[in-house]
């Protein structure tokens, strides 16, 4: 008799069933859900996890450090000479517990003492200068100490390297040798390869081209671009380190002592600037001697092809050398050319004038009062007045093309009055100022000058912008690059090239300039070397046209020289801009105008380069 | 006792449909046992060991007529007290537990077989459908499934004595409870649980509930510390994804980052080996082994085989939800083996003879299907 038959209504409950085997089914999918959750969709950044765990990193071992420094790309210039390359130096490393093993102190000190020897009188054979003194006490501090590795001599290069070891094998290992191979392992030394980063052309290009460093902060340790282009560039430039790994178990012991390669090694990639090394060099030549000369504080050039916009020098001296040498200053390894900003003085004038031809508000035959008292004339705007001064006096009304050669300051405040402050607006806005020059470098800085929200906030400075007009008082600020980038369409076809420091990037185009102004402007501006100031760049092989500005620092007695120039002027091929930084006239007794102390630094840097460029004399 | 011809026709009357999801499981279970030992010692061979005992175990259990064993349900479960109390006192600390006894070299744990005795015992004060409508009825099957889940608390083995909450639910469910004692009955779980967690879980047990809830909070010294072992299991899991390495490939069980990856973690081993698709595949086939149990309880016209069957369900579908719980984060870490696929000779014992002894229920069942009298 089953026990149904006592009370058979009791356990019958088929709904408590159902809800028992509901709430079981419920429970089975959620566990699905959640499976799904952290298998599928957390899946791939869980298993970096795995791998860190399940895996070993390269060990440091030689062979294994050199797997982590890829070779780093070389930088050429635009002509294929090489500007900065890389090569595995290698320091000799003791390992002291390798050489002695187990052994008693008097040992140890007899193997250190024997070895020391032998490695001194390689290193003397390879050409590397060392002390047996030094070594000794490096080898017996590796040998008794806790400090396991001892460096012996650091940086061999490649050849010092093979000389040092053959002659450590050949000769001096000869109960190995006779064994096989003998290795240097054998002895307790190791080559630990680092990479080196080399600059054939030294401080000439370091501005541009930049320095490495190595750093425990970053990189993984590995060298890095610090400055220039090497920064810039540095993630093409790396190239990816390799990635040997060797499953583990939970102990950290490999379970076997094969590594594989789970990152193959890869060169960094070659990159060809748009310098030229020579034109570099030329540049420096002559900057060096002027700035000594004329006791200026910074010299600084920049050259650009004027059918690309390229750039084919640009250079600041005092310069530094990449290694920094001694008294060099890590300072000057900025590219102030790029990076500084400087009031341009009267190379500024032929912008507005070109713009105000150009937009029919001017004409050159206009003629505008520029004798005013002694040289000096006052401009008021309601209750505020302004002074402006004249280099030296004019006799009474210029037109605007003799404003422009004579460089009068009161006809071209009287132009820029003319032309309206929105229209200067117009033309920093066609010209780009208001953003970065987009080249491929770290710092570029960009233009400053007097804008819409400024006159807003303060209305003083529509009269303030008098200065402004003949680029002084701090109301426009360029660096030189940015100066000579405006001349470009005066130079070129009128159209405004982004300068460019990657050699093969297509430059992007804006037309600024009517060819009717180009004709014009050049016209005019080869008349200022002709019988203005810039007289200096008369006699070349090749016709020039220029504009030179002087600007005081306000309130000091520092100039800033400054002459645009670009050649031949039937053709230009060249643009040139040169700025001399604080010229003191008080401490020289010489020149401080553009023309006088930038001038004929531009006319050794035109010829020399026009020259080395076989750029055929129109004259 | 029945004649040679008897035992053919109850060997006739199998439940067959059960054997296919026991069948599996076992296999993927030996499978996942070698792929977890196979660096550090085979322990295939000795649960294949404790498979044959197992099976040779479930024969008699099988025929022998379950409503005879009902009858030695009280002493079994007196023994079974007796012998957790005894371990208490007597026991051997392995681990820092007191949860093993050593019989003929071999570990043996009475908490796996208290499960079993406590489903018989229950069945067996249940059968006559005394509807739970008043407080002292409670009485006995409370008592019957408190008392041998304190004496496990205090082992301390929390995961199994846990165990005892949903096999004492269903059973009292299955045998028919009111709404409203039902509510009462499980304020006074959440009373006893809120006060067991205050009073008798020690801090480390404490912890490890704080981490599984908090495990995206956590710290990495954390991590390698109290939620050592969870954090490893996630991580091997993850690491499997949809299709998982493969068998034998799994990177991070087999280079032994997984400690206790054979029985209390062979989930983990199963997800990184055979991914997302393979666990769905083994929940599926827990839900299939719970419900063809169920099947057979709602078949049977007997109260007390139908109750077995609901208490031998409950108890392999709640076991496999910890522990899979527990491997994913969904509940605190604790030893809970998976069974039938985790390496453990007591858990795989047990099982074993739970499902002989719904084979039992199985063949004293109708021929044909009853539907519900209610």
């Amino acid at each position: 008799m089953t026990s149904e038959s006592r009370n058979p209504a009791a356990v019958t409950d088929t709904r408590a069933a159902l809800k028992l085997t509901n709430a079981l089914a419920v429970v089975f999918v959620a566990l699905i859900c959640r499976l799904y959750d952290i298998q599928v969709l957390a899946h791939p950044e869980r298993l970096a996890a795995v791998n860190a765990q399940t895996h070993r990193p390269m060990g440091k071992h030689p062979a294994h450090l050199m797997f982590e420094q890829p070779g780093r790309g070389r930088i050429f210039d635009r002509a294929g000479r090489v500007l900065a390359e890389s090569w595995y130096a290698h320091d000799v490393v003791m390992d002291g517990k390798e050489l002695v093993g187990a052994c008693t102190a008097a040992a140890r000190r007899d193997a250190a003492g024997r070895v020391s020897l032998l490695v001194r009188t390689a290193l003397t054979d390879a050409g590397v200068p060392c002390e047996l003194d030094d070594v000794h006490r490096r080898i017996i501090r590796a040998v008794t100490t806790e400090d396991r590795y001892a460096v012996l001599v650091r940086s061999l290069d490649p050849d010092q390297r093979r000389r040092f070891a053959d002659r450590l094998r050949q000769s001096l290992l000869p109960a190995a040798q006779a064994r096989g191979k003998p290795r240097l392992r054998s002895a307790g030394l190791i080559m630990v390869p680092r990479l080196r980063r080399t600059y054939p052309w030294g401080g000439v290009t370091s501005q541009i081209v930049g320095v490495v460093g190595e750093s425990k902060h970053d990189a993984g340790g590995r060298i890095a671009g610090r400055t220039g282009f090497e920064r810039q560039a540095n993630e093409v430039l790396s190239g990816r380190p390799g990635f040997l790994r060797a499953e583990r178990d939970a102990a950290g012991r490999l379970f076997t002592l094969d590594w594989t390669v789970q990152q193959q090694i890869s060169r960094g990639a070659d990159v060809k600037l748009t310098i030229d090394a020579e034109i570099q060099r030329i540049c420096m030549d002559a900057l060096s001697r002027s700035v000594t000369e004329r006791k200026a504080q910074r010299g600084m050039a920049v050259v650009l092809e004027v059918s690309t916009g390229e750039i084919l020098a640009a250079v600041s001296y005092p310069t530094a050398s990449p290694d920094l040498g001694e008294g060099e200053s890590a300072r000057n390894l900025n590219a102030f050319p790029i990076m500084d900003l400087y009031e341009p003085g009267s190379v500024i004038k032929p912008v507005f004038v070109a713009w105000g031809l150009d937009r029919n508000k001017l004409d050159l035959s206009t003629t505008w009062d520029c004798g005013g008292v002694d040289g000096y004339h006052v401009f008021t705007d309601g209750s505020r007045r302004r002074v402006v001064r004249e280099y030296r006096a004019n006799p009474g009304r210029l037109t605007t093309e003799q404003v422009l050669i004579k460089s009068s300051n009161i006809g071209a405040v009287q132009i820029v009055r003319s032309l309206g402050l929105e229209s200067l607006w117009e033309c920093f806005d066609a010209y780009g100022l208001s953003g970065r020059i987009n080249i491929a470098y770290p710092y570029t800085e960009k233009a400053r000058y007097t804008t819409q929200r400024m006159v807003a906030n303060n209305p003083s400075y529509s009269v303030l912008n008098a200065q402004g007009s003949f680029g002084q008082g701090y109301e426009i600020e360029l660096s030189p690059l940015g100066l000579a980038r405006m001349y470009l369409p005066i130079a070129g076809d009128g159209t405004l090239p982004e300068p460019s420091l990657l050699k093969g990037a297509e430059p992007r185009r804006r037309p600024v300039l009517s060819p009717d102004t180009v004709r014009q402007m050049r016209s005019v501006l080869t008349r200022v070397v002709e019988e203005g100031t810039a007289k200096v760049l008369r006699g070349m092989k090749w016709s020039a046209a220029a504009k030179t500005g002087t600007a005081k620092k306000t309130g000091t007695e520092f100039y800033n020289a400054i002459i645009c120039t670009f050649a031949p002027a039937s053709r230009p091929e060249i643009m040139v801009t040169v700025v001399h930084k604080h010229v003191t006239p008080r401490l020289t007794g010489g020149p401080y105008t553009g023309g006088k102390v930038s001038g004929p630094v531009a006319r050794e840097i035109v010829t020399r380069t026009l020259d080395y460029l076989q750029v055929p004399p129109d004259r | 006792m029945v004649g040679a011809s008897g035992v053919l026709d109850r060997l006739r009357r199998l439940d067959l449909v059960i054997l296919i999801p026991v069948g599996l499981l076992l296999a993927l279970g030996l499978l996942l046992i070698h792929s977890a030992t196979s660096e550090g010692g085979d322990q295939v061979p000795r649960q294949l060991r404790w498979l044959v005992i197992g099976v040779l175990l479930a024969i008699p259990l099988t025929l022998y007529p379950y409503t005879r064993m009902l009858r030695f349900a009280p002493i079994l479960y007196i023994a079974g007290l007796a012998s957790l109390v005894g371990l208490y006192f007597f026991g051997p600390t392995i681990n820092h537990a007191k949860r093993w006894i050593i019989i003929g070299g071999q570990q043996v744990q009475p908490s796996e077989l208290m499960k079993l005795v406590t489903v018989l015992l229950l069945a067996r004060s249940l059968r006559f459908g005394r509807v739970l409508d008043r407080t002292r009825k409670w009485i006995v099957p409370l008592t019957v499934g408190v008392l041998p889940a304190a004496l496990i608390v205090v082992q301390p083995d929390l995961g199994t004595a846990l165990l005892f909450a949903p096999l004492a639910f269903s059973v009292v469910l299955v045998s028919g409870i009111p709404l409203r004692s039902l509510v009462l009955l499980a304020v006074l779980g959440a009373v006893l649980v809120g006060g067991g967690y205050e009073f008798v879980l020690r801090d480390y047990q404490k912890e490890r509930i704080w981490t599984a809830y908090n495990y995206d909070r956590l710290t990495a010294s954390q991590r390698a510390g109290p939620a050592y072992q969870l954090n490893q299991s996630l991580t091997a899991i993850s690491g499997g994804g949809l299709n998982g390495y493969g068998h034998g490939e799994g990177e991070f069980t087999q280079a032994g980052m997984l400690p206790l990856d054979y029985n209390d973690f062979i989930f983990a081993v199963l997800a990184e080996e055979h991914g997302f698709v393979g666990c769905v595949v083994v929940v599926l086939l827990f839900c299939v082994l719970v419900l063809v149990v169920f099947r057979v309880a709602w078949q049977t016209r007997d109260p007390a085989g139908r109750l077995i069957c609901v208490g031998i369900g409950t108890l392999i579908g709640a076991q496999a939800l910890v522990h899979m719980a527990v491997t994913l984060g969904l509940a605190p870490t604790t030893g809970m083996t998976l069974p039938l696929v985790s390496y453990g000779g007591s858990s795989l014992l047990v099982t074993i003879a739970g499902l002989a002894l719904v084979q039992n229920v199985a063949i004293n069942r109708p021929r044909t299907p009853i539907a519900s009298t209610r």
